[in-house]
């Protein structure tokens, strides 16, 4: 069914419009949640989240494209919930993967006081755009879908070293990037 | 904060984005599944084309083509090869030298030829010296599982290697996977067949750094196995807690480079260390392992 038409039912208050969109993206949206938590209950109930969240947000809300809409709610829940269950103990998958981040973004002083949430992300998305398609898709399935490196590595037929260095390589042009457009690293 | 905040800017990044790793993650997956009638398919097209490309090829040799006399009934092979026993109209002489037959098998495909443990797939049988006319079971992909952990996947094996007090680096990433059989008819008999683990990993000593594999082949009872063949084999060897342990250590792409292997309860354990410090650093892993 056409996203249009699933946010039609949405609209109409349809429950219908919850069976579309798990039939749709349920597997895609649990794959992210479960990437997070890596525990297949957890990743469950996020995806129920995540459907719940689409409920209470169309309408008013009409996203396009629903996809990255329904990702982006099933990962923010995912995350929510992996903050509550690790509070103390570190997950050694999201945290590896946001650790591998935080190594070339992190300073003494930090990046909050320089720029805000909304300037960072203009400056990765205008970042991302001036990758070459493969670097950009590697990076946003690592960091943005927490898929680990092995994973990467089978989707783009190519060994896990090859990705590891290309990350790497990645995360420091945008430590440089970033570095360039003033904001303290 | 710092990392919430990283995470929150990058969480929100432009759909797009999003929208174009999911689309190419799609789009390989769909390039990339495997499906038999595809190999099969590809297989017989090959085979098809070869008998049509050998009928001119067997008129320029002056033989006339078997099936052009089945209406007058004469005998279909005449000239030089004439002299072959079937003479039936229509019927495939196996003795004709004009008709391709698949290459024989060289064993070339056999498990361990590879000479970097790290890539080396699993031997599922290579598809080229199969006889395409015969009917055979049908072979899974070999699944690889990845764990979280040593123990997760010691857990999945039902067995403890002697990678349970391996220390891991874990500013760095690792990946611990296990290769199960693909030679079986299906993925329950897969599974029931663990034939490799295999764990990635580095670490990260500030000056230098150590890209460590470790790697246990299940039911490999020989340290002659040419697994590790291609490596420079010094004959190296040493006892550490009563395990023989053999080894080699050289130079290679500037890195310094040491491989050890040995047998454990009946499986054979390959230790690879490439260090960009200027010495060998093997046996702090070996230590950690056999200690």
């Amino acid at each position: 069914m056409d996203d249009s038409k699933i946010i039609e039912l949405f609209y109409e208050r349809s429950e219908q419009a919850i069976v579309e969109l798990s039939k749709k993206y349920g597997d895609t949206c649990h794959k992210i949640a479960f990437n997070i938590l890596k525990n297949d209950l957890d990743a469950q109930e996020c995806v129920n989240d995540t459907y719940l969240g689409a409920w209470n947000n169309i309408p008013p809300q009409r996203p396009n494209p629903l996809r990255a809409y329904i990702c982006r709610i099933a990962r923010n829940i995912a995350i929510k919930r992996y903050h509550q269950n690790t509070a103390k103990k570190r997950n050694s998958y999201y945290d590896v993967a946001l650790d591998e981040l935080e190594d070339y973004l992190s300073s003494g002083a930090s990046v909050e006081d320089e720029v805000s949430t909304a300037e960072l992300t203009k400056m990765i998305d205008d970042f991302l755009d001036g990758l070459d398609k493969t670097n950009r898709v590697m990076f946003v399935r690592r960091y943005w879908f927490s898929e680990s490196v092995s994973e990467i590595a089978a989707l783009f037929n190519m060994n896990s070293h090859t990705v590891t260095v290309r990350l790497s390589r990645t995360r420091e042009r945008l430590r440089r990037y970033l570095i360039e457009r003033g904001v303290t690293i | 904060m710092k990392r919430e905040k990283i995470s929150e800017a990058f969480g929100n990044i432009s759909s797009r984005h999003i929208e174009e790793a999911i689309e190419f993650g799609e789009k390989e997956e769909t390039s990339h599944v495997k499906r038999p009638w595809v190999k099969w398919g590809t297989l017989m097209a090959a085979c098809l084309a070869l008998v049509f490309l050998s009928i001119p090829l067997v008129n320029l040799l002056g033989i006339n083509a078997p099936l052009a006399n089945i209406q007058d009934g004469t005998p279909a092979i005449e000239g030089p090869l004439a002299n072959t026993e079937n003479k039936e109209p229509g019927i495939q002489n196996n003795n004709n030298p004009g008709i391709v037959t698949p290459p024989e098998n060289t064993g070339d495909g056999e498990y361990g030829k590879d000479n970097n443990p790290s890539t080396m797939p699993p031997d599922t049988g290579s598809d080229q010296n199969k006889d395409p006319g015969s009917v055979e079971p049908p072979t899974v992909k070999p699944p690889t599982v990845e764990y979280g952990s040593i123990e997760e996947a010691h857990n999945a094996l039902k067995y403890n290697t002697l990678y349970s007090n391996l220390i891991l680096d874990e500013s760095q990433q690792v990946d611990i996977n296990v290769l199960f059989s693909g030679d079986t008819p299906d993925v329950e008999s897969a599974f029931a067949n663990p034939q490799e683990l295999v764990i990635h990993s580095s670490y990260d000593y500030g000056e230098f750094i150590d890209m460590v594999d470790y790697n246990v082949l299940f039911n490999k009872a020989s340290v002659d196995d040419s697994y590790i063949g291609g490596y420079v084999e010094q004959g190296l060897t040493k006892e550490i807690n009563g395990v023989t342990v053999h080894y080699c250590l050289f130079e290679s792409n500037g890195r310094m480079h040491g491989q050890a292997k040995f047998l454990h309860d009946g499986n054979l354990y390959v230790i690879d260390v490439k260090s960009s410090g200027t010495e060998h650093t093997l046996d702090i892993y070996l230590n950690m392992v056999l200690k």
